[in-house]
């Protein structure tokens, strides 16, 4: 009897142990993750704009003026800048993700579900278009937009991150929907849908987590992009955030405050989107609508 | 009722009744017209799949519903037909409820409610009671068969199973290998096989063949083998006297007893057979019968089947 209380005590305390030791570990790779993030926020808070030294991430004096800064700036003219700035990063992700989702989600289907002449080349040209950079695209995408009389607009921009996102979102998506099963479309083509209803009444909203993550990872990569941005858009209030980010990198002094408050700033939204977007994405929907 | 084993083309021949594969060769007619090019939806049949192929994200109302909805019919007509097709299969009190949180039998059930509640042509069932357990496959059995009595509807049915094919089939279609073996009443298929693969596809134990010179001179001209249901045989004591209507086969070296309560069989080898030989089963009406023990095999005259050397029945 009592041999058997030890036992349970002892379970009990080794138990105890393992779940601080986990909890150990989990605050360690926190802090080592969460670090860079935390420095970053001292400089902003901090109102100085020269490069933080020393190893503390906690500010010892704290100012929003760094932000004040930023958000509030004026151009000479005194428009709000800042604000035009940040309506052309969310217009230019949000439709370059949009136009990106429309198209990956229809080429996916066909590419999961039909037979066509050249289905595996055009999987594998797809899969060719991820293995160069972006960058090696500007010239001929500068040429291509200025024929097109899209340099230095919102929608040339758009177009071209949708084209650069399709590809990839093209094959997640296609992995996504080869495991919905066909029974549920042969199902619905026995009631009578057509392949248009089928996409979009069983199709779609069974990949809804796929097709979350697919538009988060548009939306994220357009948002964040900077170099075709940089050379394509010229003019100050045609400029996304990493652009504007950019210019407070100068050629003899940096503005370091203004810089990481930017980029807290920058930061912002898309962590909002993904605290929204985080319901879809671990949701199962397949689950129980065939056998299991 | 489509029946055979596995691979032999029942799930293929009724995709292609559905419009779910394309005819290879040869014409497709429903109700006399040819149907070989149409569309599955524009058939007007109904499918139950073996997976159910409920819609996950839709609730059992919008499922039974899906189809209406397609073929445009007004709201008040989808709720009065919905609310039917529910009742009739006791699906009223889910139908707000997702796929996931029914079980197996309601989810088939929840199939079939989205087939009738479209009235069509015919019911297509691939495989219909393979997901569901013994005893949910005995009610769901019973309640198919019921649906057929209310609706009078022509129903095509797969199985491998031959008990969903006996007790539920009108006429049975016995498929080996994409063709067609036999064509009948489920009794008639039982009764008078029209070869050696229905012979022992159909029946439970099956029926073991034997070579014909068994049966002595019982065997008509050009016989190969001899077959008899162990339904038919009877395993006694070799002293005991051939009944006149019967034929002694010859003596089984019994290996295995199965008792089931009601009925009790015995299967072993037929003295002289070679080791490789399949077990011949009996009726035993000796409770004490063990295995080791050489017995006896009579079969009555009227229940042999005679086959020839190609497998098709004789007489």
């Amino acid at each position: 009897m009592s041999a058997r209380d030890d036992g349970g005590m002892a379970g009990a305390r080794s138990s105890l142990l393992v779940g601080l030791a986990s909890h150990a570990l989990l605050v360690a790779v926190g802090v080592v993750v969460l670090y860079p993030v935390l420095w970053v926020l001292r400089m902003a808070l901090t109102p100085s704009q020269s490069f933080a030294s020393g190893l503390s991430p906690i500010p010892t004096t704290v100012s929003l003026q760094n932000f004040v800064d930023v958000v509030g700036h004026h151009d000479l003219g005194g428009r709000w800048i800042f604000g035009v700035q940040l309506y052309n990063s969310l217009a230019v992700s949000a439709v370059s993700a949009l136009i990106g989702v429309a198209l990956a989600t229809t080429a996916a289907y066909a590419f999961s579900r039909f037979a066509f002449p050249g289905k595996r080349l055009g999987m594998g040209a797809l899969l060719l278009t991820q293995m160069f950079p972006g960058t090696m695209m500007m010239i001929p995408l500068y040429i291509l937009l200025d024929e097109l009389h899209l340099l230095d607009t919102q929608l040339g921009l758009s177009l071209v991150y949708a084209t650069t996102s399709i590809p990839f979102s093209t094959w997640l998506l296609k992995g996504y929907f080869d495991t919905i099963p066909i029974d549920l479309e042969e199902a619905a083509r026995m009631d009578g849908a057509s392949t248009a209803r089928i996409f979009w009444s069983i199709i779609l909203p069974l990949a809804r987590p796929a097709v979350a993550i697919t538009f988060l990872f548009s939306f994220m990569q357009a948002w964040n992009e900077f170099i075709l941005a940089a050379k394509l858009m010229n003019s100050e209030a045609s400029y996304t955030l990493p652009v504007v980010l950019r210019g407070f990198v100068g050629d003899k002094s940096t503005a370091w405050g203004h810089f990481a408050a930017g980029a807290t700033v920058v930061s912002a939204p898309v962590m909002v989107l993904f605290f929204f977007l985080q319901r879809h994405l671990v949701e199962g929907l397949t689950a129980g609508g065939v056998k299991g | 009722m489509l029946v055979g084993p596995s691979g032999c083309g029942k799930s293929t021949t009724l995709r292609m009744i559905a419009g779910l594969e394309s005819v290879s060769g040869g014409e497709l007619l429903i109700d006399g017209v040819r149907v070989n090019d149409t569309p599955p939806g524009d058939r007007d049949l109904a499918m139950v799949f073996q997976s159910y192929a409920l819609y996950p994200h839709m609730s059992v109302r919008d499922n039974i519903a899906f189809g209406l909805r397609v073929r445009k019919l007004s709201a008040s007509d989808i709720e009065a037909r919905v609310a039917e097709a529910a009742a009739s299969l006791g699906l009223s009190s889910l139908l707000e409820r997702k796929p996931r949180q029914l079980s197996g039998g309601q989810r088939q059930r929840v199939a079939m409610a989205r087939a009738i509640v479209r009235r069509p042509k015919a019911f297509l069932f691939d495989e219909p009671l393979s997901n569901l357990d013994a005893k949910l496959r005995l009610e769901v059995r019973a309640e198919i068969a019921s649906l057929r009595r209310k609706t009078g509807t022509t129903t095509v049915y797969v199985t491998h199973d031959q008990v969903e094919a006996m007790t539920l089939a009108d006429r049975i279609v016995v498929l080996d290998a994409g063709v067609a073996q036999q064509v009948g009443p489920p009794l008639e298929l039982y009764r008078r096989p029209a070869n050696t693969f229905v012979a022992t596809f159909l029946g439970t134990p099956t029926m073991a063949l034997l070579e014909a010179r068994a049966a002595g001179d019982a065997a008509p001209a050009g016989a190969a083998r001899v077959g008899a249901r162990p339904h038919d045989a009877r395993a006694r004591a070799p002293s005991t006297p051939v009944a006149p209507d019967a034929v002694r086969l010859g003596d089984l070296d019994i290996e295995i007893v199965e008792r089931l309560g009601q009925e009790s069989f015995a299967f072993g080898r037929l003295v002289g057979a070679p080791a490789t030989a399949e077990r011949v089963g009996a009726l035993v009406e000796d409770d004490d019968v063990k295995p080791g023990v050489r017995l006896a095999l009579d079969v009555p005259r009227a229940k042999l089947h005679f086959f020839d050397a190609q497998g098709r029945r004789l007489g």
